[in-house]
């Protein structure tokens, strides 16, 4: 996208409910300054970010107020992840939170960057010369942040592995499943993306799945040990390794080491009444000790507080997969199945809750 | 045929009309109309003159992204 169509105004967007807005009441600068350096002093670029109360709060109040909770503005979960690996020296810490903020805390979102342009993070620009959307497009605004892992496993990139049934069979949208009351917030500052109140749930839908007395036996027996996902995804991707740093420019970079596609099911390290299942699928996520030697050495002393395989939801969901062509395709199959062999040495203390027994694998197929 | 009662309706409402015939498109605020004077809209639906402006400003600007960056984030 070229830089001048990123900033191009439509005419339709003029006569709009959100045109009639003066440009200088959200965005600041001086509109009757006829030099464009002049006149952009002091612009705001999105002018809904860190908070939006004095622009979409306006009129949409409520939304407005229980948003700054919203995990897409906050990223309390990686807060409150770096902070339990971090090492207890205030020094150290503060450190960390500058290198977490040039590397790390960018990739937010807000009013703006989901309703009006593509998030900052992935370069900006109007999606539709300022036209504010109800609902933001799924390839602007979702998946140019959620692409490497979310976009390429439900459209069906990943080489050999088909897409998501819910995008190639009925064409469904993150926002079909993801609504905005769980997009938005509820006013409460979740510690996990899995916490959050409103999120999609299979049985939502598939309504007979989740019940003791469903028509399959299958879904019968399973029900509450096992995850949706664990039956009906395929393989998924894994990021490992990620370190980060500052070129000869200044300019901030991370590399990550390898990715595999992979299939694991692990144990569920949080067993609640919303998510009962023993088993779930589990996926390693980009990081590592080292992750920010680069500005200190040793940051991350604890390391080992945080596991580093996560519970995952595959959005590559199949009525038939692999392992749920008989029950011998799953049961006594120890490959599915995260053990120690799969856990680097150095990780296995941080992954002891999600990590499978080999006693634990079923093995055999119990009459009920 | 109107009678003295109905003619001072018609007046009113003849008067009304004017009223609002005058008042309305010059005397309410529009913001459209304000927006017409600000640069910022004159130059931002104005693709020519963008075009313009952004070779200036990526000449200025130094790239946004580092080319050390590696793998999949």
């Amino acid at each position: 996208m070229e830089l001048y169509e990123k900033i191009l105004v439509e005419d339709e967007f003029l006569e709009t409910d959100h045109g009639q807005i003066p440009c200088v009441d959200c965005h600041g600068g001086n509109p009757t300054d006829s030099n464009w350096e002049t006149a952009h002093k002091g612009i705001i670029k999105d002018p809904t970010f860190p908070d939006a109360s004095k622009t979409c709060g306006d009129c949409h109040e409520e939304i407005v107020k229980l948003g700054k909770s919203s995990i897409h503005v906050t990223l309390l979960p990686y807060r409150i992840i770096m902070d339990r690996r971090a090492t207890a020296d205030e020094s150290v810490k503060k450190v960390l939170d500058i290198a977490m903020g040039n590397h790390c805390m960018g990739c937010h979102s807000s009013c703006g960057q989901c309703h009006v342009s593509r998030p900052h993070s992935v370069g900006g620009g109007f999606v539709q010369g300022h036209n504010f959307m109800k609902t933001p497009p799924m390839a602007t605004n979702c998946t140019s942040c959620h692409g490497s892992r979310l976009e390429m496993e439900f459209t069906g990139k990943n080489p050999g592995i088909p897409g998501d049934v819910h995008f190639v069979k009925k064409n469904m949208q993150c926002v079909s499943c993801h609504k905005a009351g769980e997009m938005h917030g509820d006013g409460k500052e979740y510690q996990s993306m899995h916490d959050v109140a409103n999120g999609p749930k299979c049985v939502d839908c598939h309504e007979d799945a989740g019940k003791a007395k469903s028509k399959k036996k299958v879904h019968r027996l399973h029900y509450e040990t096992v995850s949706c996902t664990v039956c009906h995804s395929l393989q998924y991707k894994h990021c490992y390794g990620c370190h980060v740093g500052k070129d000869s420019k200044g300019l901030p970079y991370y590399q990550t080491e390898k990715t595999i596609m992979d299939f694991k099911i692990g144990l569920n390290p949080t067993v609640t009444e919303e998510r009962p299942y023993k088993f779930i699928t589990v996926r390693h996520v980009p990081t590592n000790p080292g992750l920010f030697d680069y500005y200190v050495k040793g940051g991350l002393k604890n390391f080992d507080q945080v596991p580093t395989w996560k519970p995952t939801t595959p959005h590559n969901i199949q009525l038939k997969t692999p392992q749920n062509k008989s029950c011998k395709k799953c049961h006594k199959k120890k490959k599915l199945f995260l053990t120690e062999e799969d856990v680097a040495a150095e990780e296995r203390e941080a992954n002891r809750s999600l990590i499978v027994p080999k006693s634990e694998i079923p093995t055999q197929t119990k009459k009920r | 045929m109107l009678g003295p009662k109905g003619k001072g309706i018609w007046c009113l409402w003849v008067m009304l009309l004017i009223f609002l015939g005058y008042f309305l498109p010059w005397g309410i605020s529009n913001p459209v109309k304000s927006q017409e004077k600000s640069t910022c809209i004159s130059c931002h639906t104005n693709s020519r003159e963008l075009i313009k402006l952004s070779q200036i400003i990526l000449k200025m600007r130094p790239p946004a992204k580092s080319e050390e960056t590696k793998g999949e984030g």
